[in-house]
């Protein structure tokens, strides 16, 4: 079956990059930013881990080939690579984790508004709260809702630990949740 | 059952706004655009730079927009009127919304709202310089040509832009389409504050400066003698292959700004190192000539990017 970029697969060198840049960030610039911005808490670092993967994507857009959900993968694998870098700079440890802080206030405040339920909300700041090795399969598995052969794919994690690390996120998060789930 | 309860909780994400904002995707064009034409990197600056503070600009707009925000922000020497609107024939063009809280010698968001459509503006250069109305200084604002509209808007009614000024009292902000004079507007700045800046730590490192914004490692400065000044700066979301820093600074009870470090006149083609998280990171030597309090004004790609004042020692 065809998809949206399908073309992918028959993308010729030389040919024009620019509209295939502008229907991936149309159709994946959500989703790269908010994995980032999971990953690593900052916004900033997320507006420039979203820039780096699209750039990378763009410039290896040729050695692709791959449809649709391959895609997604492909952006969110960079993504993770891209963010994971960032938390381990030695910069980011020695200096920014004084920063590294969940959503601001001022950022809660206005989801506020937007959570449907109260439920909702503490779920994903429990999510937030997460050591990044359970909330990158915690957001893989429900929010991207990726299955764990495309998890084991993205993160080169294996079944096993994939596994383990969501059975164990969960658990982390009925804990600070203070219920069972 | 916990998994679809997990599924159904988790599908929407918890940010409220879109971080994948028209301006970043414009910023990504622009650059992929760029590399595949190895073109120098002269546009994109100015508009981008600062997106990380459109959520305090709204902040800003939503203050401003309560009654009375005309009358706020008066500084002292108020020999030229505020004016925050500018009409022509009779119809306004251009409004602006200033923080107001603003002081000199500290970074400050703005909203310029133009009324008339995109049109008039696509494709052109418009170029916000603003000029001290005593001493005829001038600081950069804002330069770029536009591409496209603010978010969310048919045309810029939120054009959203800084400013940091090294003095106080009246400005003028004026605007220009293509280097033709389009609309202007007087503003009025509080006096800067002349204490030494605020140091903060990051890591086991001790800097001074504005957090999340720009910092100098906190050494000693004698008079007379050439330090080593490191430099971190937050929120730099470029990789530019090209950027200029300059250092300027102004003692205490003075207007004459002195240059203490230029990377052009160096020939020095990236002054700034990245260090992960859009942190840039850049070494310089300073030599101040007088003991005494000094503001120190970086520049970076000519626009002025914060104040800091420190304490120079008398040489030992």
């Amino acid at each position: 079956m065809l998809d949206r970029f399908d073309y992918l697969r028959n993308l010729a060198e030389g040919y024009e990059r620019g509209p295939v840049l502008e229907d991936m960030m149309s159709r994946f610039g959500t989703d790269v930013w908010n994995f980032a911005y999971f990953l690593t808490r900052r916004s900033e670092a997320a507006d420039d881990v979203a820039q780096e993967v699209f750039l990378a994507a763009y410039r290896n857009l040729y050695s692709f080939r791959g449809g649709e959900n391959s895609l997604k993968s492909w952006l969110l694998k960079i993504t993770r690579n891209k963010s994971l870098n960032y938390l381990q700079s030695a910069f980011v440890r020695k200096v920014l984790l004084l920063g590294d802080r969940l959503p601001s206030e001022k950022a809660l405040a206005a989801e506020d508004r937007h959570f449907e339920t109260l439920e909702r909300e503490m779920l994903w700041q429990a999510v937030l709260e997460l050591p990044v090795k359970y909330r990158e399969i915690i957001i893989l598995e429900y929010h991207y809702d990726l299955k764990l052969k495309e998890i084991t794919q993205l993160t080169g994690i294996s079944e096993g630990t994939v596994k383990s690390r969501s059975h164990r996120a969960k658990k982390k998060l009925a804990a600070s949740l203070g219920e069972n789930h | 059952m916990i998994e679809e309860r997990l599924k159904t909780l988790l599908r929407d994400p918890p940010i409220q706004d879109d971080g994948f904002r028209t301006e970043l995707s414009m910023q990504i064009r622009n650059k992929a655009r760029q590399a595949e034409k190895k073109r120098p990197l002269i546009r994109m600056l100015n508009s981008v730079i600062y997106m990380s503070v459109a959520a305090a600009v709204c902040i800003i707009v939503l203050y401003n927009l309560l009654p009375g925000w005309g009358e706020r922000g008066a500084g002292s020497d108020s020999f030229v009127e505020e004016r925050l609107i500018y009409e022509q024939s009779g119809k306004k063009i251009l409004a602006i919304y200033p923080d107001p809280e603003r002081m000199a010698g500290q970074y400050s968001g703005f909203i310029f709202s133009f009324t008339e459509p995109l049109s008039v503006f696509k494709g052109k250069q418009l170029t916000i310089q603003a000029i001290h109305l005593k001493t005829g200084a001038s600081e950069l604002v804002s330069s770029e040509t536009i591409t496209t509209s603010s978010s969310g808007y048919e045309g810029l009614q939120r054009y959203t832009t800084n400013l940091v000024v090294p003095f106080g009292g009246a400005w003028r902000l004026e605007v220009k389409v293509d280097g033709k004079f389009y609309a202007d507007a007087v503003i009025h700045y509080a006096e800067p504050s002349w204490e030494e800046s605020e140091r903060f730590n990051a890591g086991t490192v001790k800097m001074i400066g504005t957090e999340e914004r720009i910092g100098l490692v906190d050494v000693p400065f004698y008079a007379g003698q050439a330090q080593k000044a490191m430099w971190c700066i937050w929120r730099f979301p470029f990789e530019l292959k090209e950027s200029s820093l300059e250092i300027q600074a102004l003692r205490k009870g003075s207007v004459e700004k002195r240059t203490l470090f230029s990377s052009k006149a160096y020939g020095i083609k990236q002054p700034f190192a990245a260090i992960g998280g859009g942190v840039r990171q850049s070494v310089n030597s300073l030599n101040f000539p007088e003991p005494g309090l000094w503001r120190i004004l970086p520049y970076v790609n000519g626009k002025l990017l914060d104040t800091i004042v420190i304490k120079v020692q008398k040489s030992e």
